[in-house]
């Protein structure tokens, strides 16, 4: 490859993707002058019209973050997909919903109303002012992931990114070493397997809320009670979270062998609970530790929702 | 369409956080007829963090800003400190305070040179290829390039240190903090901070060299246009220096006299929030003021949040370095308030110094190593935080059940609270620049250059908890005519 250009672009996203690229300090640098970075609206000026201009396949990499929640973040992604060869995925809401996914959860009725109240004060996708016809992108009725819109070559998964999967990234950006569309830039085992707390697989006899009580910091954050996503979330970070005494709130997404994030947190937990109690009262005890989980959606999809089979039933139901 | 009318837009705005876009209408002369500013975006916060768990929300609504994250997450953190009647203890005061003036300095950093200051530092006409940190890397050189990504890195590295994550970090808690740091770490954190200072005072150095002697950037902090006299709204501490994690809620007036100083919580009874059948949802404005439409001016309840702002609010600057530089910064403007709106780039560098020698100072606090992380907690109910974000002052505002789950949430951000000012200077500078027809990239430019004084963060003002951005926003001129109208 030749100089390459690479574009990096935000659909329903908080920036925090975009500050994740600055992260690898000067290779950033090095990144500058091997290649050519054509598109980046938090950073450069390049306006709609100079990308519409770009020929179709101009572009050899774009990082897409965010997640596909107005017409205007659709019809992006797939003018993205036309400019460049190789599409990234990058971050959670572009990878799996990421945290907005749970608007899922409400239908635009009850979002658009909890907004802005009466439906009288909504906003409308064309507004007339003395003549003058002013366009909105329609919200679209669900949130969902790039790879619904668009097929994509790459994921980088977390919320954001950490260090030093971008770091990889752009290494094999800048030696010309890209791995075949597919990859993702992660490890495929789960956290549990980096993570340094010992664990002991403890029956659980009460979950633990993060408030409720200081952890142990030597000791697996599951076997003392609290959820840590650990065993259904990929890996790659170094688990930082269980290091800063915090259980992982699963933003790297399921490793490949997991489907449904969320489901298979539950099937882990529901494996552990237990009071030591037999027969008839056994079921009843670990329900009963079971339903100690407040808040399911929140606790087992916070970043997945919308790729889970559980959200989108959730959706088609209403 | 009209003859003779053309429509300009400028999509995406850029440089700054978040989407807009900004569409501007011609009449037959060439000059502005109007310009609408529109925000295409909204993810709807408001709705799902209801039924969330209370202390999930440090971790949820950083989500609503990657920019500022350490904001909401300590706001959020100091609302449920309020909902659980648990203060923080000392050692956990000092965790966070040393992390969020890391933030502080790390994010005025990046508005300088990667946002709002190319700008200036490689001028508001160079092509628009080369306006960006790139190209402040080739003109101020390489090497102090790398000292700009090495101190943005170092400000980043505390809050990792602290926060357990650089972006979107986890360890507030109710009533405390998750984990402290290690003696190696703090010996880490003093040798950057000390650092820290040193780079900011360099970059004070170049805004005088570079843009205090800019012609474009002289005038525009003369021009009337560009200069609002407006209320001032910002947190101090008891001995008037500004504070950006904790504070009294002072409020000064166009001629800087004390308007209010109250309470932090206290502050959502001095705001109505306006609404209006032509706009679909609310602004806030200042109450006893009363609301007088898009004018500044001591009758209108129109005030500004911010660096400009929290430098008119307060007596001193609390360092020494940084009070000797806001010394000389009101000299240069014949003493307070500045009503300038260009004077944020200036104010933004003075409290990027102060927060340096600030992280400095909590790095050398005893409380920071030793005495327990967490206060006991009581039972939930709703509570208050507020806290100074880079751009000016948040509020989270929570309803906890009794399993201290959220029942309702209300969030008022720093760019809300400047969407007045946002929308008249956007206006003035269109009227000012756009002549004759002539509408090429410097004008362009320079209309979204008005926009950038504020560092405005359009993820968080149409992500906040009940949505506080207005959709549509007239400005009426003084017979109360619609003479504009901004919206998203």
């Amino acid at each position: 490859m030749s100089r390459p250009k690479i574009g990096v672009y935000w659909a329903a996203s908080c920036g925090g993707c975009d500050c994740s690229l600055l992260e690898v300090n000067e290779q950033i640098l090095d990144v500058a002058a091997a290649a050519d970075i054509v598109l980046w609206p938090c950073a450069i000026d390049t306006k709609y019209d100079d990308l519409r201009a770009m020929r179709d396949g101009e572009m050899d990499l774009v990082l897409f973050n965010g997640a596909i929640r107005t017409s205007e973040n659709r019809e992006m992604a797939q003018l993205l997909r036309r400019k460049t060869r190789l599409l990234a995925a990058y971050g959670s809401c572009a990878h799996t919903g990421g945290v907005i996914g749970l608007a899922n959860l409400s239908d635009r009725e009850e979002l658009f109303g909890t907004v802005y109240g009466e439906p009288d004060r909504w906003p409308s996708t064309e507004t007339e002012d003395e003549g003058r016809s002013l366009e909105l992108p329609r919200f679209l009725e669900r949130l969902t992931p790039l790879s619904e819109t668009v097929k994509v070559d790459y994921i980088v998964p977390g919320c954001p990114p950490p260090r030093e999967i971008v770091s990889r990234l752009f290494s094999a950006l800048l030696y010309g070493e890209l791995p075949p569309p597919g990859a993702v830039f992660a490890s495929d085992k789960n956290l549990c397997e980096e993570c340094p707390r010992e664990r002991e697989h403890t029956r659980i006899t009460r979950i633990v809320r993060v408030h409720e009580a200081e952890p142990d910091p030597e000791r697996c954050l599951l076997d003392q009670g609290y959820v840590c996503m650990g065993p259904a979330t990929r890996g790659g970070c170094g688990a930082v979270c269980p290091a800063a005494n915090m259980p992982c709130t699963g933003c790297a997404g399921p490793t490949s062998a997991i489907e449904d994030q969320g489901a298979a947190m539950l099937n882990t937990l529901a494996s552990l609970v237990g009071t030591g109690e037999e027969g008839e009262d056994q079921l009843a005890a670990e329900d009963e530790i079971l339903a100690q989980v407040a808040d399911l959606m929140g606790t087992f999809y916070r970043f997945s929702s919308a790729c889970s089979v559980l959200g989108r039933n959730h959706h088609e139901r209403r | 369409m009209n003859d003779g009318k053309r429509r300009v837009r400028i999509d995406p705005i850029t440089r700054l956080e978040g989407h807009g876009r900004i569409e501007l209408f011609l009449d037959e002369d060439g000059g502005l007829e109007n310009a609408f500013f529109q925000i295409p975006e909204l993810r709807g916060f408001e709705r799902f963090c209801q039924g969330r768990l209370g202390e999930d929300m440090p971790q949820i609504t950083e989500r609503i800003c990657g920019v500022c994250p350490e904001a909401h997450h300590f706001a959020a953190t100091k609302a449920l400190d309020a909902c659980y009647d648990a203060p923080p203890p000392p050692r956990a005061r000092a965790l966070r305070e040393l992390l969020y003036n890391a933030y502080i300095f790390s994010d005025h950093l990046l508005h300088f040179y990667y946002l709002g200051g190319p700008d200036f530092l490689v001028g508001p006409y160079a092509p628009p290829q080369e306006r960006n940190i790139l190209g402040v890397v080739a003109k101020v050189g390489e090497e102090l390039g790398r000292q700009v990504i090495a101190h943005r890195g170092y400000g980043q590295r505390i809050i990792e240190i602290v926060g357990g994550r650089p972006i979107h970090p986890v360890t507030g808690v109710p009533g405390g903090q998750s984990i402290g740091i290690t003696e190696e770490q703090r010996q880490e954190i003093v040798s950057m901070s000390s650092s820290a200072v040193e780079f900011a005072q360099t970059t004070l150095g170049i805004f005088k060299d570079a843009l205090l002697t800019d012609e474009t950037y002289r005038r525009f902090v003369r021009e009337e246009a560009q200069v609002l006299p407006t209320y001032y709204m910002g947190l101090v501490d008891e001995d008037g220096a500004p504070d950006y994690y904790d504070g009294k809620v002072r409020i000064v007036g166009p001629d800087g006299s004390e308007f209010a100083l109250v309470e932090d919580h206290e502050v959502l009874s001095l705001i109505e929030e306006r609404t209006e059948p032509w706009t679909y949802v609310k602004i806030p404005y200042l109450k006893d003021v009363g609301w007088k439409g898009f004018v500044p001016g001591p009758d209108s309840g129109v005030y500004r949040v911010g660096p400009l702002a929290r430098l008119n609010v307060c007596s001193r600057m609390g360092t020494p370095l940084a009070q000797a530089e806001y010394e000389a910064y009101l000299e240069y403007f014949d003493g307070g308030p500045v009503h300038a709106t260009f004077a944020y780039h200036w104010a933004r560098l003075i409290e990027m110094l102060s927060a340096a020698e600030r992280t400095a100072v909590w790095a050398e606090n005893p409380q920071l190593m030793n005495g327990p992380l967490r206060s006991p907690l009581g039972t939930p109910h709703s509570g208050v935080g507020v806290i100074e974000a880079a751009r000016g002052l948040l509020v989270h505002d929570y309803d906890l059940d009794e399993k201290g789950i959220v029942r309702r949430a209300n969030l008022i951000v720093a760019t809300t609270h400047n969407v007045a000012g946002i929308s008249l200077s956007i206006k003035e500078m269109a009227k000012a620049v756009v002549r004759d027809g002539v509408v090429d990239d410097g004008v362009l430019n320079l209309v979204e250059m008005s926009f950038r004084n504020y560092d405005p963060c359009l993820a968080c003002a149409t992500h906040a908890l009940v949505g506080e951005m207005p959709l549509v926003v007239r400005v009426h001129d003084s017979s109360g005519s619609v003479v504009d109208r901004i919206e998203r």
